[in-house]
C-alpha cells in the first residue's frame, strides 16, 4: 500500500507539471497579458514597456521555469493585474470554496446515500422512482438556472434566505443546495447499484436464508462493502464540484476561487490562473488518492 | 396561516430595513476588484473607490463641469510648463497625518517614476516632476504643453500619504488597505465586501461629509442576483451600468432607475485602409451605405428604451470642441443605402466579418440593419475580452467593428477622436492628413477659439468621409432603492458620500 | 449487442428514445416547422409576450426576444445547435477516447502509462477552466465550442474502455486469438471492440447530455456560440435578467434543455439496465 501511494504521488506530481505547462502555453497563445494589463488607449510602445517591466518578453520556457522555481517553494508570484501576492489573494478564497464544497458534500452524503440505499432495497418502489427522478433532473438542469430559481423562490418571493454573500449559515444554504444538486445524481446512482450488487451476493442471501433478519444483515454486511464505490465516487466527483463552483459562486456572489477564475482568465492574469488551475488539479488528484486510501482502510479485500 | 404570513412580513420588513437601521449604504458592483490602488489598474471600480476614500488636488463638479478648489485652494500656470498650487493646511489623512506638499510631491513623483507603465498612471504621464515650494505649496512641471493638465489631475490624481507611498511595497499595501483623506475611511474587506466608515475629521472641501455613516460595497457578478438583492432590500444601490435598461421594469416599487449621461460613445468602425484584406470599406460609398442603413433612433429609443442619445459626431457633444453642427448627418434610408452599394459595384451586397466583445444586443441590431440592405455579416464574438479584440484591432485585421470608447473620462474632443486617427497609434483605420493635422494642432494650443475651429475641421472631414459611423452616446442606469436619495454621475465616478436616506 | 437491444425494454428507456427521436426530428425538419426566420429581427417588435397574453402578437406564438426575433422559431432552430453540439462532441470525444483507451488497454506497457497519465491529467483539469481557456484562445464559435467540449470529455471514454480492454485481454477468446498470432488490429476490431461497444454507447449517452448542459455553462460565461446563432444555452443565458419581468423567456429554453438531456439520460439508463448482466434475469 505504501508503495502504491508513493507511486500515485509521483503520478500526481507529473500531472501537476503537465497541467501547469498546458495552462501556461494555452494562455500565452490566447491572450496578450501585457495588452490586457494596459489601459485601452495604450499605444504599442506603452504595451511593450509593460511587457518588459513584468518580464513578459522573455522566452516562454524561461518564464515558465522562473515561475515554477518559485512555485515549488510556495511562492506563486504577484498578480499581474493587481500587484498583490497571489497567495494572499487566493488563501481566503480557498477557505470559502472549501466551506461551500464541504457543505455540498455533506448534503450529498445526507441525501444521496440514504436515497440510494433505500432505492436499492425497495427496487421499483416509490422511493426508487423518486430517486431516479431526482437523479435525471439533477443531471438535466443547468445549475445556474437552478440557482436562479432558488433565489427567486426563497429570497425574493419568500424572503427566507439572503440572495448572496457569505458570513452566516443562512448564506450557505442556497449555494450549497445548488452545488450539491450537481453531484447528487451520480453519487446516488452509484450507491444504488453498489447496494444492488451487495444484496445479491451469495453470502447475504445465505444469511437471510438462515433466518437472520434482513435489515440487520444488510446493515451489518453490506454497508461496509457498498461504502467502497460510494467513497470512490465522492472522490471522483470533486472535480465536477470544483467546476460547479465557478457557476454557483458567480450566481451567489460567493467569494471563492471559482468566481475569481473567470475574471482571471478574462484579464489574462497569468499567475492567478496558474495558481488556480494547479490548485484545482491537485485537489482532484489528491481527493482521488484519498478516496483510494480510505477504501483500502475500510475494505481489506482491496489489494494494490 | 395567519401566523406564518405575519412572520413572513416581519422577515421581509426586517431585511428591507436592515440597511437603514444600521445606517449602512449597501452598494453592488459587478466585478471583483483585486486592488484598490487606482494607479495599479485601468479598472473603473478602483477609481470610484479612490474618489470616495481619497481626494484630488482639484475637484471637477460633475454638474457644472467647473473645476473647484479642493485640496488645492488655488492654482496658476506660472509658465506654460509650470503649474503652482497652494494647498489647504487642514487636510488630515485617515491615519492621522496632516497632508503637506511632501505628500503631493511623493505621490505624483511616484506616479511618473516607479509607477510609470502601470495601467492606471497613463493619463498623468504628462508630468515631468513635482517640487515642494513650501509646506503647503507645490509646483508641477509638465513635459510638454498639456491642455488637459487640470482635467487629469482632477480625474485621477488622488493623493496618498508620503509615509506609505514612499516606502518599499507601499503601493501594494495601499492596494489592500487604502489610506486617503476622503469622506469615507476604509475599515476592512473580505467575503466580497469592502467596508467603509464616515471620516468625521474630513476637511470636506468641494465634497460633502457623508450623511450615512457606513458604506459597504458588495461584488455581485450576476445581474439577476443584483436585481434580486435590490428587491429584497439587501442592496440599496446597484451601480450605474450594472443594470440594463430592460430591467427597469423589474424594479417594481422597491427601487427606481436613475440615469446619467456618460462620456462613452458607441460607433461602427470600418477598415478604411484595406489592411484586413477586405477592401469593401475603402470605398466611401460603401461606408455611406452602412451609415444610411442603420436606424440609430430605433436603437436608442426602442432597443435601449431611451437610455442613450443619438450622436452624429465622432466624439461626445459634451466634450470640449465636439461641435454637432460641424458634423455631416446621415439619415436612416435603406433604399439610399442599396443605391450606394449598387453604385459602388455591389448590387447584391457582400458578406463580411464583424467583431464585437460587449453590448451584444447593439451589435446584433447593427447586423440586422446591414442584412436588410444586403450586407451579410458573420459575428466574431469575444464576450467581455477587450484585450483580445484590441490585439486584432491593433493588427489591423478587423474589417468591421461595433464598439465603444470611454475617452478615458477626458472631456475633450481629442480624447474621443485620437483612437480612430493616425496619432492614436495602431488603431488607425483611416489616414487623413487634414484630420491628423487639425487634431495635432489642437493638442498643442491652449487658445480656446483656435481649438474649436481645428476640431470643427476634424469633425467635418471625419464625418463626410465616414471613417467611423457614430451611433449614440451612453446613458447609464443605476438601480436605487426607494429608501435612498442618490444620483449617478455623468463622469462615472460615483459619489456615494452624497447619498441620503429618504 | 443485438441481444442487448432486445433486452432494451424498460419503459423509461423507450420513453427517452422516443423523446430524443422527437427532438432529432424537429432539428432535422427545422426549416419546415419554424413559422418564421429565426434570424429575422424587428426591433419595434421586441420582447412581446406569447400571443395568448395581453400585448402578444398573433404571428409570434411564444413571443419575441430582445431583438424582436420569433422565439418559437429560435427554439426550433436551437434544437439543431444542441443536436450538433451533442453529436459532434460525443463523436469526437468518443473516437479519441476509444482509440486511446483501446490502444492503452491492449498494448499496455509504456503506452499505457502515458495514456493513463493523460487521462488522469485531463480528468484533473477543471472542465470550465480548460474550456474557458480554449474558447478564449480561439474565439467563440460553434466549431471552437465543439473543440473545447471534445478536449474536456474524451477522458471518460478512454478510462472506461481501457479498463474493459484490460479485463477482456485475459479472457479466453481474446487470449486465444492473440495466441494464434492474429494481428493486433484484427483482434481489437474483431474481438475487443464488439465487446466494449455497449459500454461506449452508455458513456456516449451520458456525455451527449453533458455536452448540452456544458454549452449552456459556456454561454453563461459569455463564451458559447456567438449571440446571433439560436442556441438553447445562449437563449437561456441571455434571458437570465428577465427572470423577473418575462420569466417565460428563461423557462422555455430551460425546459427544452431539461427534456433533451433527460431523454438521453433515460435512454442511457435503459440501455445500462439492459446490458447489466446481473440485472438481466430479474
Amino acid at each position: 500500500m505504501t508503495n502504491y501511494v508513493l507511486q500515485r504521488v509521483v503520478q500526481a506530481l507529473i500531472i501537476a507539471v503537465l497541467i501547469s505547462v498546458t495552462a501556461f502555453m494555452l494562455l500565452f497563445v490566447a491572450k496578450d497579458p501585457a495588452r490586457a494589463l494596459a489601459p485601452p488607449d495604450a499605444s504599442t510602445a506603452e504595451v511593450e514597456l509593460l511587457r518588459q517591466r513584468f518580464g513578459l518578453d522573455r522566452p516562454l520556457p524561461v518564464q515558465y521555469l522562473s515561475w515554477a522555481a518559485l512555485a515549488v517553494r510556495g511562492d506563486f508570484g504577484l498578480s499581474l493585474f493587481s500587484r498583490q501576492p497571489v497567495t494572499r489573494i487566493l488563501s481566503p478564497r480557498i477557505v470559502a470554496t472549501f466551506q461551500l464544497a464541504a457543505f455540498a458534500i455533506l448534503l450529498t452524503v445526507l441525501v444521496a446515500v440514504p436515497l440510494g440505499v433505500v432505492a436499492a432495497l425497495r427496487r421499483g418502489g416509490a422511493i426508487d422512482l423518486l430517486a431516479s427522478i431526482i437523479a435525471v433532473a439533477g443531471q438535466a438542469m443547468p445549475i445556474f438556472w437552478f440557482g436562479l430559481m432558488l433565489i427567486v423562490l426563497f429570497s425574493v418571493n419568500l424572503g427566507w434566505l439572503p440572495v448572496s454573500g457569505r458570513g452566516t449559515f443562512r448564506h450557505l444554504i442556497l449555494p450549497g443546495i445548488t452545488l450539491a444538486f450537481s453531484v447528487i445524481p451520480l453519487t446516488m446512482r452509484l450507491t444504488r447499484s453498489a447496494m444492488l450488487d451487495v444484496i445479491n451476493q451469495d453470502y447475504i442471501r445465505t444469511a437471510t436464508a438462515k433466518g437472520l433478519p434482513r435489515t440487520s444483515v444488510i446493515w451489518k454486511h453490506s454497508a461496509r462493502n457498498a461504502a467502497t464505490p460510494v467513497v470512490l465516487a465522492l472522490g471522483m466527483q470533486f472535480g465536477a464540484l470544483l467546476g460547479g463552483t465557478v457557476v454557483t459562486e458567480t450566481v451567489f456572489a460567493w467569494p471563492g476561487i471559482g468566481e475569481l477564475a473567470v475574471s482571471a482568465v478574462t484579464t489574462a492574469d497569468l499567475p492567478v490562473v496558474q495558481a488556480i488551475v494547479l490548485f484545482a488539479a491537485m485537489v482532484v488528484v489528491l481527493s482521488n488518492l484519498a478516496a483510494d486510501v480510505i477504501v483500502g482502510l475500510v475494505d481489506p479485500r482491496v489489494r494494490y | 396561516m395567519k401566523k406564518w404570513s405575519a412572520i413572513l412580513i416581519a422577515v421581509l420588513l426586517a431585511s428591507a430595513l436592515a440597511g437603514r437601521n444600521t445606517d449602512t449604504l449597501n452598494v453592488a458592483f459587478e466585478r471583483t476588484m483585486l486592488t484598490l490602488d487606482t494607479y495599479a489598474t485601468s479598472e473603473r471600480l478602483a477609481l470610484i473607490v479612490a474618489h470616495n476614500v481619497g481626494d484630488t488636488l482639484i475637484h471637477r463638479n460633475s454638474e457644472t463641469n467647473e473645476f473647484e478648489p479642493h485640496i488645492a485652494t488655488d492654482w496658476e500656470f506660472v509658465s506654460p510648463l509650470e503649474l503652482v498650487l497652494n494647498l489647504r493646511d487642514d487636510v488630515l489623512f485617515h491615519n492621522g497625518e496632516l497632508l503637506t506638499a511632501e505628500d503631493v510631491a511623493a505621490t505624483l513623483n511616484w506616479v511618473v517614476g516607479e509607477g510609470a507603465g502601470l495601467a492606471g498612471t497613463g493619463t498623468l504621464q504628462w508630468i515631468d516632476h513635482v517640487d515642494v515650494l513650501g509646506t503647503h505649496q507645490v509646483s508641477i512641471t509638465a513635459k510638454a504643453l498639456t491642455p488637459t493638465a487640470i482635467e487629469t489631475l482632477a480625474l485621477i490624481g488622488v493623493i496618498y500619504p508620503a509615509s506609505i507611498i514612499g516606502r518599499e511595497g507601499g503601493a501594494t499595501e495601499l492596494g489592500q488597505h487604502p489610506v486617503g483623506t476622503g469622506p469615507y475611511r476604509f475599515v476592512g474587506s473580505g467575503n466580497n465586501q469592502l467596508r467603509f466608515e464616515r471620516f468625521d475629521d474630513y476637511f470636506v472641501g468641494a465634497k460633502k461629509l457623508p450623511e450615512i455613516e457606513h458604506l459597504v460595497i458588495h461584488t455581485l457578478p450576476e445581474e439577476a442576483s443584483r436585481i434580486a438583492s435590490l428587491l429584497t432590500g439587501d442592496i440599496d444601490i446597484v451601480r450605474s451600468g450594472a443594470i440594463s435598461p430592460d430591467q427597469q421594469r423589474a424594479l417594481g416599487n422597491r427601487a427606481r432607475p436613475e440615469a446619467a449621461d456618460i462620456l462613452r460613445t458607441w460607433f461602427v468602425q470600418f477598415d478604411g485602409t484595406g489592411s484586413s484584406g477586405v477592401d469593401y470599406f475603402t470605398d466611401v460609398r460603401v461606408r455611406q451605405a452602412v451609415a444610411h442603413a442603420i436606424n440609430k433612433d430605433e436603437i436608442v429609443n426602442v432597443l435601449l428604451s431611451g437610455y442613450g442619445r443619438v450622436i452624429h459626431t465622432p466624439c461626445n457633444p459634451v466634450q470640449y470642441g465636439c461641435q454637432e453642427d460641424a458634423a455631416v448627418q446621415y439619415e436612416y434610408n435603406p433604399a439610399k443605402a442599396r443605391e450606394l452599394l449598387t453604385e459602388a459595384g455591389y448590387p447584391d451586397g457582400f458578406t463580411v466579418e464583424v467583431y464585437g466583445y460587449r453590448d451584444e444586443q447593439v451589435v446584433q441590431a447593427v447586423q440586422g440593419y446591414l442584412e436588410a440592405v444586403g450586407i451579410k455579416t458573420n459575428l466574431n464574438w469575444y464576450g467581455g475580452q477587450y484585450d483580445v479584440v484590441a490585439q486584432i484591432l491593433a493588427a489591423g485585421d478587423i474589417p468591421l467593428y461595433v464598439g465603444s470608447w470611454g475617452s478615458s473620462s477626458v472631456y475633450d474632443a481629442s480624447a474621443a477622436m485620437n483612437i480612430h486617427l493616425e496619432i492614436g497609434g495602431e488603431f488607425t483605420t483611416a489616414t487623413n492628413e487634414v484630420i491628423d493635422q487639425a487634431v495635432r494642432a489642437a493638442l498643442q494650443t491652449v487658445d480656446l477659439n483656435e481649438r474649436l475651429e481645428l476640431y470643427a475641421t476634424a469633425i467635418q472631414e471625419s464625418t463626410s468621409n465616414v471613417y467611423t459611423f457614430p451611433l449614440y452616446a451612453g446613458r447609464v442606469l443605476a438601480g436605487v432603492s426607494n429608501e435612498v436619495e442618490w444620483q449617478p454621475s455623468p463622469d462615472e465616478i460615483e459619489r456615494y458620500y452624497l447619498a441620503t436616506w429618504r | 449487442m443485438l441481444r442487448a437491444w432486445k433486452e432494451f425494454n424498460s419503459r423509461s428507456g423507450r420513453l427517452g428514445l422516443a423523446l430524443f427521436g422527437l427532438v432529432a426530428l424537429v432539428a432535422l425538419l427545422a426549416p419546415l416547422l419554424a413559422p418564421s426566420d429565426p434570424f429575422q429581427q424587428s426591433i419595434v417588435m421586441r420582447l412581446k409576450p406569447p400571443s395568448w397574453m395581453a400585448g402578444g402578437h398573433e404571428n409570434h406564438l411564444l413571443g419575441t426576444d430582445q431583438l424582436g426575433r420569433d422565439i418559437l422559431s429560435r427554439l426550433i432552430y436551437g434544437s439543431r445547435i444542441s443536436m450538433i453540439v451533442g453529436a459532434a462532441a460525443v463523436l469526437g470525444a468518443g473516437l479519441l477516447g476509444v482509440v486511446l483507451g483501446l490502444l492503452a488497454g491492449y498494448f499496455g506497457g509504456r503506452l499505457d502509462y502515458v495514456v493513463s497519465l493523460l487521462i488522469n491529467a485531463a480528468w484533473s483539469f477543471p472542465f470550465i477552466l480548460l474550456a474557458l481557456i480554449i474558447v478564449a484562445v480561439l474565439g467563440a464559435s460553434l466549431q471552437n465550442l465543439i473543440i473545447a467540449l471534445i478536449a474536456t470529455s474524451w477522458a471518460p471514454f478512454a478510462r472506461i474502455v481501457r479498463g474493459e480492454v484490460v479485463a477482456l485481454k485475459e479472457r479466453e477468446f481474446v487470449a486465444a486469438a492473440r495466441a494464434v498470432g492474429s494481428r493486433p488490429w484484427r483482434v481489437i476490431g474483431g474481438h475487443v471492440l464488439p465487446n466494449v461497444a455497449s459500454t461506449i454507447l452508455v458513456i456516449a449517452s451520458i456525455e451527449f447530455g453533458r455536452a448540452i448542459i456544458r454549452e449552456s455553462f459556456l454561454s453563461f460565461l459569455g463564451l458559447g456560440v456567438p449571440p446571433s446563432i439560436p442556441s438553447w444555452g445562449g437563449m437561456l443565458s441571455e434571458a437570465r435578467p428577465y427572470i423577473f419581468t418575462l420569466p417565460l423567456l428563461i423557462t422555455m429554453p430551460g425546459l427544452l434543455i431539461f427534456l433533451t438531456t433527460l431523454s438521453v439520460n433515460l435512454f442511457g439508463d435503459g440501455l445500462r439496465d439492459a446490458l447489466d448482466p446481473r440485472l438481466r434475469n430479474r
